[in-house]
């Protein structure tokens, strides 16, 4: 079964090399990149049929031999919760790339880097080892520096720069606290053994610390947030900003995957600073969403609140809740938080591109586009909390515990994430009120097929409300 | 006596060439048939090296090992690639090769020699030969600025080498030796006055200018960015060879009862090197003068972990070094790979857009560039991992976070080029890339690739500590 486990680790990077290979002329590079993404999704769910859920710790273990003379085995495996978050992470990318415009359907270094950078985020997710986790951490930047500086319009400014020292200092201080454990274990470490390695407490207050640091950098938790924010404005290619988003995505599933093994401990004297941080950071969020007018930034920040509050529940529940139901709620929640946040941003930056085009006006545009207007409002709904999807229940039953283990925290958490969907909630009707626009627009709506694509979306996220893993059945 | 001459064949081979040079004149020979002679002699040179690897030329001044003999195949290898280069450059620009080749006979003669010396005097000899040979390189290299780049290096050169033959002299009068058992044996008896240190001090000081480490830099960045792309591709890449491993072998066979006088010494130049080259580098506008603030850079690096001159810094270096040699090597390659109208760039602005008009070299420059930077999956993570490593297992945590910054100071000039490179609009026609060149790039990538793959043949040689 670990042959399977394999090729998934090495899908993208093949997709990747036979793009660059692919024939320029005709979409030749966009099938290529459909059929990887496709047999990706096959085999995750392949391996999801063979997955023994009773079973704790990570499963179809891959292990390989690197440098035996360091003692350094790389070690690869796959768990509900990390085969469910690539699986809403290849669905976000494939939504991503049907979302393109025929222009950039032909950009084969567009496509060959995001499969590069699926490549980096499986081998992340699948990481059992510290020095692939590392690896793969790190490995990621390239590829989203150069889809940024490629295709977004931070090319000239100095943001983007901003974006790699960042995110490089959050690496290298990760590659320092890996070098402490090795300079105490002689040895590359699995994940799960972490809690086994005895440091002094200074020294493991260092350690994890820094490793907590180096995750903290890719969250957009204040003061990290100052990259993502300006980044997330600039980017008009929906499969870019997919892309771009994930990155907060891959620093909380190394959190989760390390909090209750080490960090909880070592850092603890500092929890409640990161609990004010994230409440904080959640507020100022919303409140900024709510002040902007554009609807990607809004849904920016309202991805934000999200990513923060599973962040939040991870510090605060671990504790409280057992780690794996607690590991599973987040998982499930952000299964469909990927798919409808990844959908809206694919359906929106189409509608402004167009609409930028054709110099027409955005208020009310969805009202002569009954299609879009359906699974743009569906996806609305479901990200607002309409008991729709799993992520009503999951979502639900984080906030409840919140509110069990702290109210006061409960009421903030509930007041950013109110915020935040209000702010949503009026656009959407801003969009579709037919007073405020005074003609019809040029503008088409979307084609048969691509609304077929999103309804088979929302199919899959309207079965997730009866039982999240619902294809494992 | 023929045994002896059949051991120091490869170097006579050289040095036959060298004196026909000397002897027949090809400055005026446009058909560059001179590359082909220095090929075949390299060439031969290179397979009398594997064969006779573990035979000393002259076993009371030289040494033979495993270590060394690789070394000296990969100066030779270095040289056949830059006469490789070297060709196309002067075949381009319509010039005759024949002083340029009897230089880089000069310099493999003198490399080749420098690396297995393990004799103070025959080490100064070839140094002072490297000296000569470079600076006739610079002569040459350097067309409007001859004399103050020139007169500057030689006086600066001709300073340390009247330095190092002091420190030579006084060494001999005290242990009435040049072997470096002898005076090692001499440093570690005599008792650590200052006079001790300055010899030290002098020796090392020798191979900072050499090596162009900071405050000695300023003859190699200055005069980089007005070379030759041939005579520059030399001076990053072939004496930087032969100079790691004699200074390591200096370190480890002579110098080593002065460590703790000496590590602050080091530690100094390194963290002045790693300074200098991390803001020289993002401050440079010309891709030559970039890339040898970036070479200042490395030598820091080196510098911080030879401040301990045990054999485990020593292998920690190499790795370094050859990960940065490779990374190097294949900006040489795509520096020559791009010229637009004929010319080759010189100016970070005329690399605009080469992603658009020549994706290989710019798709393997990034490689090259993140790989200097140690990020994986790209081979320079083999040598950022071994010298983090080497300073955390040494419990230097300060030294540690000074390379952190410093990584990322330097880090802001590779993605200055790369977004020139990637993210700028093409304003330069640029002409096709020379399919050798482009096939040179995949093999070097491929090669690179291999090496993260089974970096055992790079971080596992264990027989290193025997030799060192």
């Amino acid at each position: 079964m670990f042959n399977l486990s394999l090729m998934l680790l090495l899908l993208p990077l093949l997709g990747c090399l036979f793009v660059l290979t692919s024939q320029k002329k005709g979409n030749n590079a966009h099938h290529v990149t459909l059929f990887t993404l496709g047999s990706g999704i096959f085999i995750i769910l392949r391996l999801f049929a063979e997955l023994d859920l009773s079973q704790k710790g990570l499963q179809f273990i891959h292990q390989l031999n690197w440098l035996e003379s360091a003692n350094i085995r790389l070690s690869f495996g796959f768990d509900a919760f990390a085969l469910l978050l690539l699986l809403g992470i290849y669905i976000s990318v494939l939504i991503g790339v049907v979302g393109l415009d025929d222009k950039s359907k032909k950009s084969k270094s567009l496509l060959a880097w995001s499969l590069y950078l699926l490549w980096n985020i499986t081998g992340f997710l699948g990481a059992n080892d510290m020095f692939s986790f590392y690896a793969y951490f790190a490995g990621m930047l390239v590829p989203l520096f150069m889809l940024i500086g490629s295709f977004s319009q931070l090319k000239k400014k100095n943001t983007f720069y901003l974006f790699f020292l960042f995110n490089f200092a959050g690496v290298l201080i990760l590659l320092c606290s890996l070098l402490l454990v090795y300079k105490f274990y002689h040895g590359n470490l699995q994940l799960q053994e972490i809690a086994l390695v005895h440091l002094p407490p200074k020294v493991a207050q260092v350690v994890w610390g820094g490793v907590c640091l180096a995750l903290l950098v890719r969250i957009p938790i204040w003061p990290f947030h100052y990259w993502i924010s300006n980044i997330g404005s600039n980017i008009k290619n929906p499969l870019v900003y997919i892309c771009t988003n994930l990155l907060p995505l891959t620093g909380l599933y190394g959190f989760m995957r390390l909090w209750q093994l080490t960090i909880a401990d070592s850092v603890r004297p500092y929890i409640l600073l990161l609990v004010v941080f994230c409440l904080l950071s959640m507020l100022f969020i919303a409140l900024i969403g709510i002040a902007h007018k554009d609807f990607l930034y809004k849904l920016f920040a309202y991805m934000t609140v999200f990513y923060l509050l599973f962040l939040l529940s991870e510090i605060l529940l671990s504790s409280v809740l057992l780690a794996d139901s607690l590991q599973m709620n987040i998982a499930y929640s952000l299964f469909i938080f990927l798919l409808v946040t990844s959908s809206l941003i694919a359906i929106d930056l189409r509608l402004e591109k167009e609409c930028m085009e054709k110099n027409c006006e955005y208020r009310g545009i969805l009202a002569y586009m009954p299609r879009r207007s359906k699974v743009f409002a569906f996806f609305v709904l479901v990200a607002l909390g309409l008991p729709i999807s799993s992520m009503f229940w999951n979502n639900f039953i984080i906030i409840s515990a919140l509110f069990n283990f702290n109210f006061f925290i409960g009421i903030m958490v509930m007041f950013a994430i109110s915020l935040i969907s209000v702010s949503i909630l009026y656009e959407l009707y801003m969009m579709r009120d037919l007073k405020k626009r005074a003609t019809n627009n040029d503008i088409e709506d979307i084609s048969q097929g691509r609304f077929a694509f999103f309804m088979v979306i929302i199919i899959i996220i309207f079965l997730s409300f009866f039982n999240p893993l619902w294809f494992v059945d | 006596m023929l045994e002896h001459l059949i051991y120091l064949s490869p170097l006579l081979l050289i040095f036959s060439g060298i004196v026909f040079y000397a002897l027949v004149n090809f400055r005026q020979d446009e058909t560059n048939k001179c590359f082909r002679f220095s090929r075949i002699l390299l060439f031969a040179g290179l397979v009398l090296n594997i064969i006779f690897y573990n035979k000393p030329m002259i076993a009371e001044i030289t040494s033979a090992n495993r270590l060394t003999s690789s070394f000296v195949e990969l100066l030779y290898i270095g040289a056949l690639l830059l006469v490789y280069l070297a060709r196309k450059w002067f075949s381009n620009m319509k010039q005759s090769g024949g002083q340029f080749c009897y230089m880089l006979l000069l310099g493999v003669l003198a490399g080749s020699l420098l690396i297995v010396s393990k004799n103070l005097a025959l080490t100064t000899a070839t140094l002072i030969l490297f000296v000569f040979a470079n600076y006739y390189m610079l002569q040459k290299a350097v067309n409007k600025q001859t004399t103050e780049i020139g007169s500057l290096y030689l006086s600066a050169a001709t300073t340390c080498i009247i330095l190092f033959m002091t420190a030579l002299i006084l060494v001999y009068r005290a242990c009435q030796s040049f072997d470096y058992a002898d005076i090692s044996a001499y440093l570690a008896n005599s008792p650590h006055s200052l006079g001790v240190f300055a010899i030290g001090a002098v020796l090392v000081l020798g191979y900072m200018f050499l090596f162009a480490a900071a405050p000695l830099h300023y003859w190699l960045t200055e005069a980089a960015g007005k070379m030759t792309m041939p005579v520059f591709a030399y001076f990053m890449l072939l004496p930087n060879i032969a100079y790691l491993l004699s200074f390591i072998r200096l370190n480890l066979r002579v110098l080593q009862p002065l460590n703790s006088e000496l590590q602050m010494f080091y530690v100094g130049v390194a963290f002045m090197s790693m300074f200098v080259g991390a803001v020289g580098a993002c401050s440079s506008q010309n891709i030559r003068k970039t890339f040898a603030y970036i070479g200042v850079y490395y030598i820091g690096n080196v510098f911080l972990v030879l401040q301990h001159m045990t054999p485990i810094a020593a292998q920690t270096t190499i790795i370094y070094w050859i990960v940065y040699l490779l990374a190097m090597t294949g900006l040489c390659l795509t520096l020559f790979s791009l010229k637009a109208r004929g010319e080759y760039l010189l100016t970070l602005n005329e690399f605009s857009g080469v992603a658009y008009k020549c994706p290989i070299v710019a798709i393997t420059m990034i490689f090259f560039l993140f790989s200097l930077l140690g990020l994986p999956p790209f081979t320079g993570v083999l040598g950022i991992f071994a010298i983090l490593n080497n300073l955390a297992a040494q419990n230097h945590f300060y030294y540690l976070l000074y390379v952190l910054l410093t990584l990322m100071m330097i880090g802001y000039a590779y993605l200055h080029i790369i977004r020139t490179l990637y993210f700028e609009d093409s304003r330069n026609n640029f002409d096709r890339v020379d399919l050798g060149l482009s096939c040179l790039l995949i093999i070097l990538v491929i090669l690179m690739i291999y090496l993260v793959l089974q970096p055992q043949y790079l971080l596992a040689q264990t027989w290193l500590f025997e030799v060192l």
